[in-house]
């Protein structure tokens, strides 16, 4: 039998797993990467145009939602709740969870890595190559702690975006601190030779792009990674074990199983684990590797938040217009909380807002009333209303972490994660502050509440599940973080880890983009490690 | 399938405006076989939606959107406890009708069932309004009316992304 000998392990093919396995094939090692999900078709598997009539009995009759989505592969009970349940949000398939992504792209700031290993001067060089290949596209908006990257030009906002932004300019006038900005996200508004398809701005890119013009794994970094003759992909295959030598201080293969059930051993010089920020804890505690800190699965924290929506009376003259875009959020609410810290929480928090008549994220509102009347007021409500939904990190504490359940298993006898959330005071008391900020935004841009939570409570908050991060933080001690400031396990020399499990602090900005950036540098680093022979 | 409102806002949340040529293979009302309700629980659906969402001079009204037929689908792929629910609701109304009208249906009833809706009390009450809401869902999901009453013009491949045309935010930039 041939023994296969790979340079590097990639599991898992998401964000962080697709740009490690292309950018260490290109340095010319052989690289496996590992996805337990298959390669799907995008117009075919996935796709957000159609009617939901069409196909509303056998959509519903195979428990799906009306339109085809990319959300029919994900995994909806890979873990165990504990506490504030926050959903599912696995998507097996090779590309993973960046198949279903908003494309959101905004750098952290030098703020935001003040806890960590590493500045923002460090990641800056790779935020701006990461740009470059998502096609990320923005305005230069001047903001010190979400500073302008390597764009292409901006999408427009909607009439919405810009009366909330009028509502922002008067209280900056008046003294407060805050900015709105047009939202940066990865897919191309500009043709160039080579590059992905141009977005054609249909509004669907969570079901899944059908012209794959947002940016996935499955459609740049691993087609690049596959041209260069070094990367192999091995779909449909779940890792069940991680194998060492008797030291326990370096990988020495992986184990996965197949579709078809066969076992196989992969022979690796070194690991990148790039499950999800739960996997990936997952499989180190079961393997029982990288933990003498004992914080694999600590340090786990989520966006959060809760919405609340505006109407606007001196919309009602405008025109039904095409506000479908780039998915419903075109603008920002940011810079709150920045330069001088609150007195009621810790952290911050932006304000993702959208508007206009988009079917695919109707935000319908149930008026008063019947016949003509409330006909009139449906339409009025669904041209002339803005969302502004909150996204905070929830304070990282020792309540909030990633263990094994030792009664659940999948089907290949492995334990299930135990996912433990409970929200906290300081989460409840941001949120309390979002949901004033944004009445007084919407009172000095002369519209109306429509619609707020009664009461703020833990009760009205919702965990994005798509947003965890933190649980093999990256450090410089090794008694109290798993990994260096390369991604490097300090305990076993030739492991690395690639997602966003890594991150040693959560601002309020959206992972992708600096997990992608994160993944990137520390493939690099890895690539130099191994060619100066010091992986053991 | 469990379809309680938070399903209904996923389901719409996955929605989008059909092509004509989608929207032509949607069924006739009147050729469609209901198979969750009855005929006659049908057609009182019909006539519940319409009334409640009429065709006016602002566009087509629920009959046309086929309000009906999604309703009786999703009853059809939801547990037995919540389509009987709607068939006791809807046999309420039907009572109702024929104590204080003396007719099956008329206007007079839909005001009658839309006064206490912010504040229901009885089990007839609660059903209006979750009938109320899934009409609306329905209707909002229909590309038709999504085109000709609410003027959505997107679900479409443009070049470039207009943003705001509207005259108050003349020229305002992205």
């Amino acid at each position: 039998m041939r023994r296969t000998i790979y340079d590097v392990c990639v599991v898992g093919s998401g964000p962080g797993g697709g740009i490690s396995s292309y950018a260490l094939s290109a340095a010319g090692l052989k690289v496996a990467l590992v996805e337990s999900g298959h390669w799907l078709r995008p117009g075919m598997d996935y796709g957000g145009h159609g009617s939901i009539y069409a196909k509303l009995d056998e959509r519903l009759a195979a428990q799906r939602s009306p339109l085809l989505s990319v959300t029919d592969f994900s995994d909806k009970n890979h873990f165990t709740p504990v506490g504030d349940r926050p959903g599912h949000g696995l998507l097996r398939a090779v590309g993973g969870r960046s198949l279903c992504w908003a494309g959101h792209s905004l750098r952290f700031g030098p703020l935001d890595f003040k806890s960590w290993p590493i500045s923002y001067d460090t990641v800056a060089p790779y935020y701006a190559r990461a740009e470059r290949l998502m096609c990320v596209y923005g305005n230069k908006d001047g903001l010190w702690n979400m500073p302008d990257g390597e764009f292409q030009k901006g999408v427009p906002m909607r009439c919405g975006e810009h009366a909330l932004k009028k509502g922002v300019q008067r209280l900056k006038a008046q003294g407060r601190k805050m900015e709105f900005v047009p939202l940066r996200k990865a897919m191309p508004t500009e043709f160039h030779e080579g590059q992905r398809a141009k977005c054609h701005y249909c509004g669907h890119c969570m079901n899944g792009c059908e012209v794959d013009a947002k940016y996935t794994s499955a459609n740049t970094p691993i087609p690049l990674g596959l041209k260069t003759g070094n990367l192999t992909v091995l779909s449909g295959s779940m890792m069940t074990r991680i194998l060492t030598d008797e030291s326990r201080r370096r990988v020495r293969a992986i184990e996965y199983v197949d579709e078809k059930g066969s076992t196989t051993q992969l022979e690796c010089r070194a690991l990148v684990l790039a499950c999800s920020t739960v996997e990936t804890a997952r499989h180190l505690l079961i393997n029982g590797l990288a933990n003498s800190s004992g914080q694999v699965g600590r340090n786990l924290t989520s966006h959060f938040g809760l919405s609340v929506s505006a109407f606007f009376p001196q919309l009602r003259n405008r025109d039904a217009s095409n506000d479908d875009g780039t998915d419903y959020y075109h603008g920002l609410l940011s810079g709150l909380y920045w330069d001088e810290p609150s007195r009621n929480f810790a952290g911050t928090y932006q304000v993702q807002c959208g508007s206009g008549l988009h079917p695919n994220n109707p935000r319908i509102q149930y008026p008063a009333g019947f016949g003509r009347a409330l006909k009139r007021e449906l339409r009025e409500k669904a041209i002339c209303s803005a969302n502004m939904n909150m996204q905070g990190a929830l304070l990282a504490s020792a309540k909030k972490f990633v263990d094994l359940d030792q009664e659940r298993k999948d089907r290949y006898g492995l334990p299930l994660p135990r996912v433990h959330l409970h929200y906290e005071d300081n989460d409840v008391a941001m949120a309390k502050d979002m949901v004033a900020t944004s009445e007084e935004i919407i009172r000095e841009a002369h519209g109306e509440v429509l619609s707020k939570p009664e009461e703020v409570t833990e009760a009205a908050l919702q965990i994005d599940y798509n947003h965890w991060v933190g649980t093999v933080r990256m450090g410089n001690d090794a008694k109290t973080s798993v990994l260096n400031a390369d991604g490097q396990s300090h305990d076993v020399v030739n492991l690395f880890v690639g997602d966003s499990s890594v991150f040693a602090a959560y601002p309020e900005k959206n992972p992708t983009l600096t997990n992608i950036a994160l993944a990137w540098r520390m493939s690099e680093r890895l690539a130099e490690k191994a060619k100066r022979g010091e992986l053991g | 399938m469990s379809l309680q409102r938070r399903e209904f806002f996923a389901i719409l949340g996955a929605c989008a405006a059909s092509t004509p040529e989608l929207f032509a293979a949607s069924p006739d009302s009147a050729g469609y076989r209901p198979q969750a309700l009855t005929r006659a629980e049908y057609d009182l659906v019909d006539a519940l939606a319409e009334a409640l969402l009429p065709k006016d001079e602002s566009g087509p009204g629920a009959h046309d959107a086929h309000v009906a037929y999604y309703i009786d689908v999703v009853l059809k792929h939801s547990p037995a406890a919540k389509a009987q629910s709607w068939k006791n609701g809807l046999a309420a109304v039907e009572t109702l009708a024929q104590e204080r009208f003396q007719r099956s249906f008329t206007e007079e009833l839909m005001a009658e069932l839309a006064q206490r809706e912010s504040a229901p009390r009885t089990e007839l009450d609660h059903f209006f309004v979750e009938f109320k809401k899934t009409a609306i869902d329905a209707f909002y999901a229909s590309a038709l009316i999504q085109r000709e009453h609410l003027g959505y013009k997107g679900n479409t491949a443009v070049m470039e992304f207009a943003g705001c045309t509207h005259p108050d935010f003349e020229h305002p930039g992205i």
